[in-house]
């Protein structure tokens, strides 16, 4: 993604009908990703489209579903303007911390398999249980006796 | 066309100084929030300072940031893994809440208008059923009997006999602590029943609309006992409870309520009804548009946005009863807030992602036949069995939840892979059912924007931040806190939203 | 009456545009041609109601399955 001097103003155009705005956006500055999260947001709002007119540009029109002034339709402007930073900003973010999530979730699910249910921890009270063996039954016959190797153990 | 342009002034990002976050505007503020569930409100200010990395050790916000894991500086992923891992835990404890419809007797019709009377669940189906719940790997399991849009008590029998295999194959072979609950509206209900309930440890759960005249209105077009018959019962447990020195923190009548138009302006109403009652909870939801023809919903129904003022009104009727000493909680506001306050899962499927449909919840139908939600259920009852999943006499708990279709309820219901949810600074405290966007939509995914429930939890997450961080009142706050599952019995060994019965 | 729209393939994924038109039958009669660079959606015999709210709905809904299964689609890439 290109780099961007966060510091620097930029201006977005924008045409203005009876009943749309329709923006040309430039994917070098807003990521197709951005552009689709915030067209998202305004499904409700609007009737959303997306063409091309140029390589690297998509043109988004937004139809109002009730009538609208045009001081409506430029407040409209300014709020898929602004949801578009906003998507750019979490985009990156997003990118920059993918390492960050994919380590904690992994780890968050494995921490999540190996915590054991109780009827694994009664399996293992179990397991422990034989294991104890005060009667020594597991014990090999010649290892508690010391007798020779070649003698059979008993069942 | 006019041409015009904006003067756009993106936002300093030093991505590589940040945590992974997201965030969105509440009451003035910016709320940031990530995936372990920590949060911070901070001003547009501090906001800036975070994104552009200049929250540093020496900023005033820098020591709590950092602890939560906003910050790259000292970022400790596995305490952040850790606290995921405590949240989701629920994923591998197998399905808790097992909803049983003993009967559709009663008033009950389809969405046709067809009489569905006659139908009970069999005393043989009823015993597979109960063995089939006590398979669930979850240590604790609830069984909730209702009836379809009914009265499940007018199937007692069965209901007994259910019982009693349950507990008889529990004490002999799966050791579970089992949780057994009616809703019921008592119109079937005698004394004879009502001792037995309470000999044998099953919890009550009821219908209360409100006071008299706003509770025996919804009786017109909804079946329930009349306003002072469910006084008298509810009376009668409490009254028997305490005779039998029960603790009323656990042992106690639910009662659920039906929002409807008129509800909307009798919300002071309500609540004190539920305080004079002794009730405990009170659970705020608004009606499903999809479940009613289109005369029924012209007399009760109302817009998402009408209800969220209602809910509003209501909670600041609800926190004001409990500064006069009454306990008495908002069931949705419970679960909310125990997902921002505790790294606890308040395990109400309707809040997971994904969606416990199937994992954490299963209903079964009269017949036997088996789905992964009532709502399923339900879908079913109007005539659409795409989510039936099986019968009880050849399916296994196992089968079920790996069931193709609980795997695609699962995955519609992923905030992370959703458009809009994953972005979303509610994404933590949150969740949606596929089957009603299915309901209401039409797909499983549905079109976020559209979402009945994401406006409903977005804007009640939203209430609850506001007034959390409102510091003007240390007695709110602490009321709040205490809503929190475990600390107030707020009933989380069930549905948190079972239909009304 | 109709209306022919043309759903650009690099925004919208070709099986997004066949899931809504599969989606909005009840609504009208929705014909689909693939092409190299686009799908193009023909809208005619809209029933009930006004052609130009179906064709604009439509629209919407192709790009909601679309955002929705490029998520979906990463989210399986990654897991």
């Amino acid at each position: 993604m290109a780099a961007q001097d966060s510091t620097q103003e930029s201006r977005l155009g924008f045409s203005l009908g009876t009943d749309h705005i329709s923006f040309e956006v430039d994917e070098t500055v807003y990521p197709l990703e951005a552009v689709y999260g915030a067209c998202y947001l305004f499904l409700e709002k609007c009737f959303v489209y997306l063409s091309r007119s140029a390589t690297g540009a998509v043109d988004v029109r937004l139809t109002s579903r009730e009538a609208a002034s045009p001081a409506e339709l430029d407040q409209l402007a300014g709020a898929f303007a602004n949801e578009l930073l906003s998507q750019v900003t979490r985009l990156r973010l997003s990118q920059a911390t993918a390492r960050i999530r994919d380590y904690y979730t992994a780890a968050a699910l494995r921490a999540a398999a190996s915590a054991p249910s109780v009827d694994d921890l009664l399996a293992e009270l179990e397991a422990e249980e034989l294991l104890e063996d005060p009667l020594e039954i597991m014990v090999p016959w010649e290892e508690k006796h010391g007798t020779k190797q070649d003698e059979t153990e008993p069942k | 066309m006019e041409q015009r342009s904006l003067t756009l002034s993106p936002p300093e990002l030093s991505e590589d100084a940040l945590g992974f976050f997201r965030w969105g505007r509440v009451a003035g503020h910016v709320l940031v929030t990530n995936d372990a569930g920590d949060w911070a409100r901070l001003s547009e200010a501090e906001f800036a300072d975070l994104l552009a990395g200049r929250i540093a050790d020496g900023h005033p916000r820098f020591a709590e940031l950092q602890g939560k894991g906003f910050l790259r500086d000292g970022l400790d992923l596995d305490a952040l893994a850790a606290r995921m891992a405590q949240r989701n835990r629920h994923l591998r404890r197998g399905p808790y809440v097992h909803v049983v419809t003993l009967t559709v007797r009663g008033n009950a019709r389809g969405a046709n208008g067809r009489a569905l009377d006659g139908l009970d669940m069999t005393p043989e189906t009823a015993a597979q059923v109960a063995e089939f719940v006590l398979q669930s790997t979850s240590p604790a399991v609830t069984v909730e009997f209702q009836g379809h849009t009914g009265e499940p008590l007018r199937n007692f029998d069965v209901l007994r006999h259910f019982v009693e295999v349950a507990r008889t194959h529990n004490q002999r072979s799966t050791g579970k602590t089992l949780r057994l609950r009616v809703l019921s509206n008592f119109t079937a209900l005698t004394e004879e029943i009502a001792e037995w309930l309470i000999a044998n440890e099953v919890l009550v759960t009821t219908s209360l609309d409100g006071p008299a005249a706003l509770h025996d209105w919804n009786r017109t077009w909804k079946e329930g006992s009349a306003h002072a018959d469910v006084v008298r019962w509810l009376d009668y447990f409490q009254r028997r409870y305490a005779e039998l020195g029960r603790d009323p923190a656990q042992w106690h009548v639910e009662a659920l309520l039906t929002t409807t138009r008129r509800t909307l302006d009798a919300a002071r109403e309500v609540v004190e009804e539920y305080a004079t009652r002794g009730l405990q909870t009170l659970g705020l939801r608004p009606l499903d548009r999809a479940r009613f023809d289109r005369d029924t919903w012209a007399a009760i129904g109302y817009t998402i946005e009408e209800y969220l003022e209602f809910y509003r009104r209501t909670i600041d009727h609800i926190l004001e009863a409990n500064r006069r000493g009454i306990v008495l909680a908002e069931r949705t506001a419970s679960i909310i807030l125990t997902k921002m306050l505790t790294s606890d899962d308040p395990g109400a499927v309707d809040f997971q992602s994904p969606h416990g449909a199937g994992t954490g919840q299963i209903a079964y139908n009269v017949d036997g036949r088996i789905f992964p939600s009532d709502e399923a259920r339900i879908v079913d009852a109007m005539g659409e069995s795409f989510f039936e999943l099986g019968h009880v006499r050849s399916l296994s708990i196992q089968d079920i939840v790996r069931h193709p279709t609980v795997r695609a309820i699962a995955a519609a219901s992923l905030l992370d892979a959703q458009p809009m949810c994953a972005d979303c600074w509610n994404k933590p405290f949150c969740g949606f059912s596929p089957v009603r966007n299915f309901i209401t939509q039409g797909d499983l995914f549905g079109q976020r924007p559209h979402c009945v429930e994401c406006k409903e939890h977005l804007a009640i997450s939203t209430r609850l931040v506001e007034l959390l961080t409102d510091d003007s009142d240390a007695t709110r706050q602490e009321t709040l806190k205490r809503w929190t599952a475990g600390s107030v019995h707020t009933p989380t060994d069930g549905r948190a939203f079972p239909e009304s019965p | 009456m109709s209306e022919r729209i043309t759903f650009d393939r690099s925004l919208y994924l070709p099986e997004a545009v066949e899931a809504a038109a599969a989606a909005y039958t009840d609504h009208a009669r929705i014909e689909l041609t693939p092409g190299a660079d686009a799908v193009v959606a023909v809208i005619s015999d809209v029933l009930e109601h006004d052609p130009r709210l179906v064709a604009h709905a439509f629209c919407n809904h192709a790009l909601h399955e679309t955002i929705a299964r490029r998520r979906q689609a990463a989210v399986d890439e990654a897991g």
